[in-house]
């Protein structure tokens, strides 16, 4: 694990892009203001954001001029905090500013098509390994329960578990969230 | 057009792509070999990645085009593989200057360099240009319909001075390396670029004397003269990129042409005024009470505003307030006399203005009929009936009408003034009522057709029985009505006359024939706000014109105000005036008076309603497709309609309260919804909780639906557009081809035009109409028009509410309106809908 600039990266590699934009419309239980900075830079100490190399462009115009060599970074997993992240930084939530400076993978010679695999495994898996299933909020209750509050500080979610019935869903999954 | 088998060979696209394939290399300006084109679809991908301008991102069918020409880029880009045959068609790696590698295309294509060119200084400088050149033919022609001023050798003189900016003049690489090109939120931003460059250059080469005007040489040997010809040449390309915000290049040879030009028309009639041209967007209108017998000192304003197009869109009208600049002056004062005037008049006349206006007093050289005086004009002239009939009917016309003498010339009788018809001043025979021509309200545009209800032509005003009584007698007995004629010939003629005859008696010394013309209007002013004077009476008010230009009331009110007025003089005067018919006995339409295009009611309530039940269905949905984009233009639709009803906020900049924008603890906003070049439209509003609910919803929405925006890549672009908000995606929800979901969406951020296009299926009305709703609406509840000025903001020059002077508070203003609003939201069923929530 390495510490990058957060300005380094450019975005998401194109093949991961293409797949992230399919599932756009996918609602999660915290948006931005749920976690603080604070708090998703230690969850990207616990599940780091994967990136690759990006070459930068030659320089072609009016005069001769000699290649730069400065390179940036893709990012191919890790895409929900990496997303949350980019949020917190354009909405300029408060103290935005430490992530400035991320833990990253930088993969090195990873092929195409390994990138696919790994983009595809952080969509699909990842969802199965952490969502809670039904009754979301009594079980964050419950977590909140056992957890200090020291910790909870950076999780401003926990501070008001109140259930706002989710409007945004389909009606179906609220009957099975019931 | 340029064979373009090759490029069909190499692409091997299905037949639906590949016929926009020609459009596409037209656009990117490609030669038949496609050389390097590798480098060009990069270059592309990167410009179009960018927020599009605002030129472009608020044209749907522009969007969706680009966003397909997009796709087709990608596809091609990625039909390009690294075998031997396609080596020309990358980017040349061991050639990295333009000359060599593209030579040949420069002048037949003179575009292409400029997509292939990679900056190592700026290259985000070229990323903005290269949007320009995809997309300015075809948002020029959608902005401006008519056709575009390009030449051929246009496009030449842009390539070339874009490539002289990175070659060997070290003022242009330097100018890049400092430029900051972050953000550039429409064509005129880029322009501005150009126009700092230009600056730059001048700050930073030798230049002769004579550069603003003679062209230099480019292959001089004189350094200055080859400065010189390059900064006509980024002059140039200025005025060529101006053509695509509807200007008009000079051309040596060309005549005149369509389309927006600088001409405008002078104003005739006014040169009497010691005033030779005005322009087509000014406005005179009186600061005092109009005097007509001679009286010198009748102070006059001279408007003339700059109009926005935001502004045009959202409806504001132009005369609406004093702006830029504006001129008080005497009548029959000689020129010189206005400039050395100007100033202190401009000073000393504002405060004077405000204090008598925020005392609710009028000019105080124009002051109204005391008790005692009214007492005295109508004994005298209920009296007069028996001997000189003449004068008193004219003298009580003026004083029931508010009309000086000459306002009667060419008057009527009539039998039926139920047609609502009135080109001058008619009676009615039996003398019940009196018929005035409405005020003509002056306004610059025409806006679209829109189903409104229509204004009355007139205002019908009913006599106290009093003045009906001797009004009959009069045409019973008199002659004087030969030929339908309200007046005489004598009477007609001779008002003043009359006037001393009667005041010669005595009891009518040291009134004055205006003071009698101006009483009730004066009145009505002060009761009642001078919109409802002037329709009321059909005269202008001084000051200005804004709330006129927001006011429309029901003939029915203008009529019971009328009444209140005769009540409120009988009892100063305690002279018996009184009415015995009651206004359902008459026929009275249920037409209004005042300003076009007033909703209803009814229209909001239908309007909020359908709106709300749109969006819930919408909420069903949020999975399929881009049902969330469309949620949110319609959510922020609806955000800012609820809002604007509750703050009557201009639809123009951000037309919409945020969150950052109040003043939590005070429930105070503080925003910016109009600009003059003063600067001096901050507004201070005093918010209702629901309208406060309403912004914090919307915040919650956005940060709700920044993880979308990232994963469709449109957070990026929102941020280098500095995260305007409210915004709408342009282009959502439109609906393609059979299993075609791929979004092609681009961020505008909040116009009028877009607002009253998509708010068009349940209120198609000018975007600013609710401003108008309000200001009637709460005119109608008797809120003082001082109240509702601070809360609209409208005021006149010199006034700023909350400023020492003022004596108004924000108490008075919540006190005064909350009440209200709290009607208003029972009455609308305004509610503050949750968005996006997770």
């Amino acid at each position: 694990m390495q510490e990058i600039e957060f300005n380094r990266i450019s975005g998401l590699h194109p093949k991961a892009a293409a797949l992230v934009k399919q599932l756009h419309a996918v609602s999660y239980t915290a948006t931005v203001k749920d976690i603080e900075p604070a708090g998703l830079l230690a969850l990207a100490r616990l599940y780091p954001i994967h990136v690759v190399e990006k070459e930068s462009p030659i320089v072609t115009d009016a005069k001769d001029s000699p290649v730069q060599e400065e390179y940036t970074f893709q990012v191919i997993a890790g895409f929900r905090l990496y997303e949350l992240m980019c949020t917190a930084r354009v909405l300029s939530v408060q103290d935005a500013q430490l992530l400035n400076l991320i833990p990253v993978i930088i993969h090195q010679n990873i092929k195409p098509k390994e990138i696919v695999k790994l983009a595809e495994l952080d969509l699909a898996g990842s969802p199965l390994l952490f969502s809670l299933g039904n009754k979301v909020f009594e079980q964050l209750r419950l977590i909140k329960k056992h957890v200090s509050a020291d910790t909870l500080n950076v999780l401003p979610k926990y501070r008001n578990l109140r259930y706002v019935k989710d409007t945004s869903l389909p009606q179906q999954a609220d009957e099975l969230d019931a | 057009m340029p064979d373009w088998s090759f490029a069909f060979e190499t692409f091997q696209l299905d037949p639906e792509q590949g016929q926009r394939l020609p459009s596409l290399l037209e656009r990117l300006n490609a030669p038949a070999d496609l050389v390097g084109i590798a480098g060009v679809f990069e270059n592309a991908k990167a410009a179009l990645a960018l927020p599009l301008m605002r030129d472009v991102s608020s044209l749907d069918d522009v969007v969706e085009d680009l966003r397909l020409l997009e796709e087709l880029i990608y596809r091609c880009h990625a039909q390009i593989t690294p075998a031997k045959k396609h080596q020309r068609l990358w980017r040349n790696t061991s050639q990295t200057e333009l000359d060599s590698f593209l030579r040949g295309t420069f002048d037949k294509n003179p575009f292409y360099s400029l997509f292939y060119l990679n900056s190592a200084e700026n290259q985000l400088f070229f990323h903005w240009l290269r949007q320009f050149l995809f997309t300015f033919r075809q948002a020029t022609m959608q902005n401006y319909g008519i056709s575009i001023g390009f030449k051929e050798h246009d496009f030449n003189t842009i390539s070339i001075m874009m490539r002289r900016l990175t070659d060997e003049n070290p003022v242009g690489p330097e100018w890049l390396k400092k430029a900051d090109c972050q953000y550039c939120p429409s064509y005129f931003a880029f322009i501005e670029f150009l126009y700092d460059l230009a600056d730059y250059f001048v700050a930073h080469s030798e230049l002769p004397p004579d550069y603003r005007t003679a062209r230099g040489a480019y292959n001089s040997e004189d350094p200055r003269q080859k400065n010189q010809y390059f900064y006509q040449e980024i002059m140039d390309v200025i005025k060529i990129l101006r053509i695509t915000q509807g200007f008009e290049k000079k051309r040596r040879t060309s005549g005149p042409r369509g389309g927006q030009g600088p001409g405008r028309d002078i104003v005739s009639g006014l040169s009497s005024h010691g005033i030779s041209a005005l322009t087509g967007s000014a406005l005179l209108y009186p600061e005092t009470l109009i005097e007509t017998n001679g009286a010198p000192d009748t102070l006059y304003s001279l408007l003339e505003t700059d109009y926005g197009e935001d502004e045009f869109d959202a409806g504001e009208e132009l005369f609406e307030q004093p702006a830029t600049e504006a001129f008080i002056f005497a009548e029959h004062e000689p020129i010189e006399h206005y400039i050395t005037a100007f100033h202190g008049r401009r000073v000393a006349g504002a405060v004077r203005k405000r204090v008598e206006r925020q005392h609710q007093y009028l000019p105080s050289s124009f002051q109204s009929l005391s008790g005692t005086q009214l007492r005295s004009i109508l004994t005298v002239c209920f009296r007069a009936k028996d001997y000189d009939p003449e004068p008193a009917k004219l003298i009580l016309l003026m004083l029931f009408c508010a009309r000086h003498d000459h306002g009667f010339r060419a008057s009527r009788v009539t039998a039926d003034l139920s047609e609502n018809r009135f080109d001058v001043v008619y009676l009615r025979e039996d003398g019940w009522e009196v018929g005035l021509p409405a005020y003509t309200i002056n306004y610059e545009h025409d806006l679209r057709q829109v189903d409104a209800t229509p204004l009355a032509e007139g205002v019908r005003l009913p006599f106290p029985d009093e003045l009906v009584e001797w009004l009959e007698a009069d045409i019973s007995n008199n002659q004087l009505y030969r030929e339908n004629r309200l007046l005489g010939d004598f009477e007609q003629t001779a008002g003043i006359d009359i006037f001393y005859r009667l005041s010669m008696q005595g009891e009518l010394s040291g009134i004055s024939l205006s003071q009698v013309a101006n009483h009730l209007f004066i009145r009505a002013c002060q009761r009642f706000g001078s919109a409802t004077a002037t329709l009321m009476f059909g005269r202008p008010a001084p000051g200005s014109q804004a709330r006129l230009y927001y006011t429309a009331l029901p003939l029915v009110e203008i009529r019971a105000r009328y009444r209140e007025l005769i009540e409120e003089m009988s009892a100063s005067s305690g002279v018996p005036l009184t009415f015995s018919q009651n206004d359902d006995q008459l026929p009275i339409p249920s037409l209004s008076l005042g300003c076009r295009y007033l909703p209803t009611l009814q229209q909001y309530v239908d309007a909020l309603a359908g709106l709300r039940k749109h969006l819930e269905q919408l909420k069903k949905s949020l999975l399929t497709d881009d049902q969330w984009l469309v949620f949110h233009n319609h959510f922020t639709v609806y955000s800012v309609l609820c809002q604007g009803l509750l703050t009557g906020m201009r639809p123009t900049h951000h037309g919409f309260i945020r969150s950052s924008d109040i003043l939590h603890g005070v429930d105070v906003a503080v925003v910016r919804d109009k600009d003059t070049e003063d600067e001096f439209h901050s507004r201070t509003i005093p918010l209702h909780p629901l309208a406060i609910q309403i912004a914090e919803n919307y915040q919650s929405h956005i940060e709700a639906m920044a993880g979308r925006m990232h994963r469709i890549g449109m957070l990026q672009p929102w941020h280098l557009l500095q995260c305007p908000t409210p915004f709408f995606f342009t282009n959502a929800g439109r609906k393609r081809k059979d299993g075609d979901k791929t979004i092609r969406v681009a961020i505008t951020p909040f116009r009028p035009k877009k607002y009253a296009d998509l708010l068009a299926p349940w209120i198609d009305l000018p975007a600013n109409s609710h401003r108008r709703f309000l200001r009637s609406y709460l005119d109608m509840k008797r809120v003082p028009a001082e109240i509702i000025d601070a809360y609209i903001g409208h005021g006149n020059l010199g006034e700023h509410f909350w400023h020492a002077q003022s004596t108004l508070s924000f108490t008075d203003i919540r006190q005064a309106l909350r009440p209200q609003l709290d009607e208003l939201i029972r009455l609308l069923d305004i509610r503050a809908m949750t968005g996006l929530c997770s």
